[in-house]
């Protein structure tokens, strides 16, 4: 009987062992890098309204080869399907970016001016044609475009995840994915909330590897935001210019100004 | 070394040096950090806004003042002589020669701004701005006198 009860403990404790390491060993498995970058898409894209913080380094190369570092914060609004804005402020930035539905407003607040552009009536319409008609492109305004995980799709040539990592305390996924020009690495939350935590970009045809650096915070994905804080009204004093076109970088003679004498047109 | 090598060594070199700078030009030009550096979108950080035109960003290598305003502002390309996007005659400006269609990061020190038929141009000599928003910087603009 004894015997009988030993052989059982020994056995019930090889098996313990033996599912304790198979638990470990699929832990460790990395987890696919696709279904990591697609859980943060779906995530962001059920969220209806999300707001964060991100605090941007970047480098500044300069003539003699060697780069300075420079710094500015972010806080981004998004509203599904069609509101968003991006502050930014810092070393040589101080813009407001507003997409209220119809229009794109961006504001300069050191320089006082402000152009609207007219754009489809969803986010990313919206940022298509502002990045392809106006070469506007705004940072990390792409986690409010619904087809974010298309863009990060777009030229890469690998991807895989290094393992879970900590960004200020928060358990992440360490993804790198790698384009011939770029290598974006991106650090998505651990858990059932995979959010990004850290996005660095680092330009590879460029000498000393010039990075993009931004740690996103302050997370909220259920703000309650309204409609004015998407419209931009111009503060008094503020200027209205246009945006340069892409396909047509010489600008015509401004509507209204005087007629040019002798001008054959 | 031969008396062809030792002539013409220095000139090689002078060569290669102005080939490496202005290669690094182009580079640094083509990174675009600031506020659009974190877009995902096509050509994240791609030839410039328009492939290898001759945009400088606020913080490229011509001379332009810093974000923290420490670096000496000089006028567009310090009065060098450039041709505009579409070839366009030269004007004479100030600091040298600049062309209908030249774009500046930064305006001439000392430049003037006026109002004319409401619209709002900066004038440095005889040389007239626009300011326009070209990506998601604030750039100059020469343009035709609006006088003229």
């Amino acid at each position: 009987m004894k015997f009988r009860l030993s052989f059982l403990a020994l056995a019930a404790l090889s098996l313990s062992i033996a599912v304790a390491s198979a638990a470990q060993a699929q832990n460790s498995a990395p987890p696919d890098t696709n279904k990591v970058l697609q859980g943060m898409c779906d995530y962001l894209n059920s969220l209806k309204q999300f707001s964060y913080q991100a605090e941007v380094s970047y480098d500044a190369p300069e003539a003699d080869g060697q780069s300075v570092q420079y710094d500015f914060d972010m806080v981004t609004y998004v509203h599904r399907p069609d509101r968003l804005r991006v502050d930014a402020k810092g070393d040589g930035i101080d813009k407001q970016f507003f997409f209220n539905g119809r229009t794109i407003t961006l504001y300069d607040r050191k320089a006082k001016m402000y152009a609207p552009m007219d754009v489809p009536p969803d986010i990313e319409g919206a940022l298509e044609r502002a990045n392809k008609d106006f070469a506007l492109r705004v940072a990390l305004a792409d986690l409010a475009s619904p087809k974010l995980c298309d863009h990060l799709a777009k030229a890469r040539e690998g991807a895989r995840v290094l393992g879970v990592s900590h960004v200020r305390g928060v358990a992440s996924h360490h993804l790198v994915l790698d384009r011939k020009d770029i290598r974006v690495q991106v650090w998505i939350e651990t858990g059932a909330k995979p959010l990004p935590r850290k996005v660095l970009i680092t330009d590879k045809n460029l000498p000393g590897s010039q990075e993009w650096i931004a740690y996103l915070t302050q997370w909220n994905i259920a703000p309650k935001l309204n409609d004015p804080l998407f419209t931009f009204v111009p503060p008094s004093g503020a200027e209205r210019i246009q945006f340069l076109p892409v396909k047509n970088s010489t600008p015509s003679k401004p509507e209204g100004s005087p007629a040019k004498n002798g001008d054959k047109k | 070394m031969t008396a062809w090598t030792r002539k013409l060594l220095p000139a090689a070199t002078l060569l290669a040096m102005t080939f490496a700078f202005t290669l690094h030009l182009r580079n640094a030009e083509a990174w675009r950090g600031g506020y659009g550096g974190g877009s995902f979108r096509g050509g994240v950080f791609d030839e410039g806004y328009r492939g290898g035109e001759a945009y400088a960003g606020p913080r490229e290598t011509e001379a332009v003042e810093g974000p923290r305003g420490g670096e000496a502002m000089e006028g567009p390309r310090g009065g060098e002589a450039i041709q505009g996007p579409g070839g366009n005659a030269a004007v004479r400006g100030p600091q040298g020669n600049v062309a209908i269609g030249d774009r500046a990061p930064v305006l001439p020190a000392g430049a003037n701004r006026v109002v004319i038929s409401g619209q709002t141009y900066f004038v440095y000599g005889r040389v007239y701005y626009m300011p326009f928003y070209y990506g998601g910087e604030i750039t100059y603009v020469v343009v035709e006198n609006p006088h003229d």
